[in-house]
């Protein structure tokens, strides 16, 4: 009879085991499926409800075994019996609601798996707890130093399960919050060791789009609102389509902007509103998501993480031609953007001394198509210096004042198809040269003080039309009202004065 | 206090485009300064700039408008006759009858500006220029009135104009001050703050050169030894940077630190650059230098000067008048002929030499002209044949660097006493001389006494008549 019953009572101890070890197998596989999702979130919220039976049922046992130790006494053996019992059941249940609870996907991390798992074990734990009782009971006294050992080893296991478990609820610093300053010196030091570790971990791997937004996003709206269906024309699928306006013209996420973002509010509405989103029936987000949610549009949005090495190899680029830049700077030839949106550059030679060296003329020619407003006076600029810049697009005004040897250019220079002014005051051109020329066909040419003949400029702006020539100034005229002036002036006029 | 600063996000925004938007942010900005360790460094203007440089050509005291620019028939029809309109107190109160202005007006080249025989030269040069008629000033007294227009304010203190295009636009050459004024020897009324920095840092004030070549006193070195110049330098800079190390930031010092870095580079470019006997003997006679008056040559080669120097890349120069007795300024309370025509013959040939010149050398496009006194005078005598300060209505011209050549913008009445039709002041003035060097005047500021002050204050409309 007694041997019947302890094997009965076995195979109910293996049954309960059994239906532990499938249950974390089937909520682990059923976290995947979501038909069930709704009874799942429901009964997985009992588990900080139901928790609370072993863990008091194991404590009445552990006092109740002490109790024992100074004097066996048959009542006590008989309650003993009966807690470890409930005990083994209660603990049982409160793994299979954890691990719903756990699968509804509001909690994640560290954590989660830290408590799941231990949870795991002090069910399991319970179990052996309850097997050795059974054992010392049916076979006088086998197996009870086993029984204390697993009695002690749950003892320790539950307050760290219990621990993890409350962080998970309350967060990891509930308890500590209102400790005395130096209490709280000590424990955080001792845990911002692993705070930080943490932190660190997920900063680097970590942006909340992708690992909270999105995954909640996709679990919740996509399904209406993705590649497949677009419900009212909105899709929440990536990040683009959350700044994107669908068919009520409303955007879903402004960043920065939480009433206008109206993804927000049609979330945060009650779900028996007929604009509530997800809509009744279907299963919703807790509100500690979409709180993370408002709290992310709040914050400004941030997107999914970008190509961290296109960007640097972009940066790198571009400092590189910085760096091309500067080596101009510093020989004298100011770079300078004609304006904070421009792409385009004007290029001043003032400052650089008066031979350029080559090399700056091959850092400047890499930059040619960028340069709009060329001037360079006072340097002497060789032929072929100049022709390294040949077919520079943008070049609209060229200022060459000065230049010698300027017939050798006009070829160079025939190649700025963009060109609109150019001065050659001062510079050797001849005739021959002009005649070579064939830009700018609109705007102005200067070809004061060379050596092109009057003649010869009257009839080049002859021939071009839409241009204006600017020779010398015509000093004879000056002379003639300075003469007018002087004659008109009884003050300034010391002929006529006297 | 960068007048340019940038955000982290316009940073990231930027660093995710081109080549060229790059070079235009900020990183280029602060790089570029860095590079080349001057406040002075160039800096990016708002938008592409028309004109590069200013040459600001003070008629000190106040050209008469009605003899000038804005002919008045009405006065000859009424001359000797007490006004028939409502005056207000005028400076003196000595206010006599209708004046007719002594001078006939020619229409002028293509445009047919009407200008009086006073300027046949800057005449010959009409269709350049952009003549504003209905110019007013902010104060009929001389120093207020050249502190408004000097610096937008007509308090004494203000950073003048050509301080804020120094630190709004630095300068593309390193080797010369942004801000030079060329004096002629008289300075305006309201004394050296009408250059004056005011709250911007010290290295944008006004350098005052002379007429005449050197230009500068004690620019050539003492030392024989460049080396032993250099050495004193770097010790007195140690002995600055110690001081400025021990007392923080220190403005002043700062700037005394640049300035004689300033002045150590000065040394080859000033004697150079002022040297106008390298200078054609046809440029020379262009702009008057063998003129029969002795103030003509003076203004002549303050005009040679100020286009020597523009053309090195100095951004504001600012011509002032000639200090001799009877012909000293256009404040002609008596004797509106004698004075004003003296007047006339000092700056017409040179100031039309200077625009022809400008305009041959393709300098003209870059180079924005400025004619202006502090306010005009009164279209009736003050005693017998004198003209009293006129802030009501006055003219004044532009021309060159993106202004529209040839034409008038605004009236006066028909006595040319009140501006009457779109009006103008020197705020509006100051703004649309901004616009054209690529500064947006409500952009660029600086934080002085809690506010983000303007040159233009909380004034300044942009006249898209007169801009070509």
């Amino acid at each position: 009879m007694k041997k019947l019953s302890f094997y009965l009572c076995t195979a109910l101890l293996l049954l309960l085991a059994l239906l532990l070890g499938w249950l974390v197998v089937f909520t682990e596989a059923q976290a995947a499926a979501e038909e069930s999702l709704q009874w799942t979130q429901f009964l997985g919220r009992f588990h900080p409800v139901i928790l609370h039976l072993p863990v008091g049922l194991f404590v009445g046992l552990f006092v109740i075994e002490l109790a024992a130790l100074r004097k066996r006494n048959d009542g006590l053996e008989r309650s003993a019996n009966i807690l470890v019992w409930l005990m083994a059941f209660t603990s049982v249940m409160t793994a299979y609601l954890g691990l719903l609870l756990a699968s509804s996907g509001d909690y994640s991390g560290e954590t989660l798996w830290l408590h799941k798992w231990l949870g795991i074990l002090f069910s399991a734990t319970a179990l052996l707890v309850t097997f050795f009782k059974l054992l010392s009971l049916y076979a006088e006294g086998k197996g009870t130093v086993v029984y204390r050992l697993l009695m002690i080893a749950l003892f320790c296991l539950l307050p760290v399960v219990g621990h993890y478990g409350g962080n998970l609820t309350h967060g990891s610093d509930y308890l500590i919050e209102y400790a005395p300053a130096w209490m709280k010196k000590i424990l955080e030091s001792r845990e911002e060791s692993a705070v930080n570790a943490d932190s660190l971990t997920s900063v680097a791997e970590g942006n909340l789009f992708t690992q909270q937004i999105q995954p909640m996003l996709d679990q919740y709206c996509v399904q209406c609102h993705g590649i497949e269906k677009q419900k009212s024309k909105y899709r929440l699928d990536t990040y683009e389509y959350l700044m994107t306006p669908g068919k009520l013209g409303d955007t879903p996420i402004k960043p920065f902007k939480i009433s206008e973002s109206k993804l927000l509010e049609y979330m945060w509405l009650p779900e028996s509103d007929d604009m509530a989103m997800p809509p009744e029936g279907k299963p919703r987000p807790s509100a500690e998501a979409i709180m993370r949610l408002t709290h992310w549009v709040a914050y400004g949005a941030e997107g999914p993480p970008v190509d961290e090495a296109a960007l640097a190899a972009e940066r790198a680029a571009k400092e590189a031609q910085l760096a091309k830049i500067y080596q101009l700077i510093d020989s004298g030839i100011m770079v300078l953007p004609l304006s904070r949106d421009s792409e385009f550059f004007y290029v001043d030679f003032q400052n650089a001394k008066r031979v350029i060296a080559d090399e700056d003329f091959a850092l400047l020619a890499e930059m040619k198509d960028r340069i709009s407003e060329l001037k360079m006076t006072g340097v002497e600029v060789t032929t072929p210096q100049l022709e390294l810049l040949r077919g520079a697009a943008e070049l609209r005004i060229l200022n060459l004042t000065g230049l010698v040897s300027a017939d050798a250019v006009i070829d160079t220079i025939n190649s700025f198809a963009a060109l609109e002014t150019l001065n050659l005051f001062g510079s050797d051109l001849s005739d021959a040269g002009l005649a070579t020329l064939s830009v700018p066909t609109v705007g102005s040419l200067h070809l004061g003080a060379t050596q092109v003949t009057a003649p010869q400029m009257l009839a080049y702006q002859e021939a071009h039309q839409g241009l204006k020539v600017y020779g010398d100034v015509d000093l004879e005229a000056v002379r003639v009202i300075e003469e007018i002036d002087l004659a008109n002036s009884a003050q300034f006029n010391p002929q006529t004065k006297k | 206090m960068n007048p340019y600063n940038t955000s982290r996000r316009d940073f990231l925004k930027n660093s995710s485009m081109g080549f060229g938007m790059l070079a235009a942010s900020s990183l280029f900005q602060r790089d570029l300064m860095a590079n080349l360790s001057s406040p002075l460094a160039p800096k990016v203007p708002h938008f592409p700039a028309k004109a590069k440089s200013v040459i600001f050509l003070y008629m000190d005291g106040g050209v008469s408008q009605v003899d000038s620019f804005d002919p008045k028939p009405q006065l000859a029809k009424e001359n000797g006759q007490a006004p028939k309109f409502k005056l207000d107190a005028t400076v003196f109160n000595n206010t006599g009858n209708i004046l007719k202005s002594p001078w006939e007006f020619k229409n002028y080249g293509e445009s047919g500006l009407p200008i009086s025989d006073l300027f046949p030269h800057i005449g010959s040069c009409a269709d350049d220029l952009c003549i504003i008629r209905s110019m007013t000033a902010l104060s009929p007294n001389h120093p207020n009135a050249n502190y408004a227009l000097h610096c937008g304010h007509v308090l004494a203190g203000r950073p003048s104009m050509g301080s804020w295009f120094s630190y709004g636009l630095g300068s593309m050459n390193q080797n010369l001050p942004s801000y030079v004024v060329v004096n002629g020897g008289l300075i305006p009324s309201g004394g050296m703050q009408t250059f004056g920095n005011g709250f911007l840092p010290d290295n944008h004030q006004a350098s005052i050169v002379g007429p005449k070549h050197p230009v500068m006193n004690n620019i050539a070195p003492r030392e024989s030894l460049s080396k032993l110049q250099r050495k004193k330098l770097d010790y007195l800079n140690s002995i600055d940077t110690a001081f400025f190390k021990k007392y923080h930031h220190a403005d002043q010092v700062e700037a005394a630190i640049e300035n004689y870095e300033l002045a150590y580079r000065m040394q080859m470019e000033v004697p150079e650059v002022s040297d106008i006997s390298k200078e054609t003997e046809a440029t020379r006679k262009l702009y008057g230098m063998d003129s029969p008056y002795e103030q003509t040559r003076q203004y002549a080669s303050q005009c040679l000067i100020a286009r020597r120097l523009v053309e090195q890349g100095v951004r504001f120069v600012e011509l002032t008048m000639a200090k001799v007795n009877g012909a000293d300024r256009w404040d002609q309370h008596g004797h509106l002929k004698e004075g004003h025509e003296m007047n006339a013959f000092t700056v017409d040939q040179p100031i039309a030499g200077l625009i022809k010149d400008l305009k041959s050398r393709g300098l003209l496009d870059s180079t924005l002209l400025v004619f202006s006194g502090e306010f005009g005078r009164t279209p009736f005598a003050q005693g017998q044949n004198g003209r009293d300060h006129n802030p009501q209505g006055f003219s004044m011209w532009m021309a060159g660097g993106g202004i529209k050549g040839g034409t008038v913008y605004g009236a006066t009445d028909e006595y040319g006493y009140r501006a009457v039709e779109n009006k103008v002041d020197v705020h509006d003035l100051h703004a649309n001389m901004m616009h054209l060097m690529g500064i947006d005047h409500k952009q660029l500021t600086y934080r002085f006494s809690g506010r983000d002050v303007r040159l233009t204050d909380v004034f300044g409309n942009i006249i898209p008549e007169i801009l070509a």
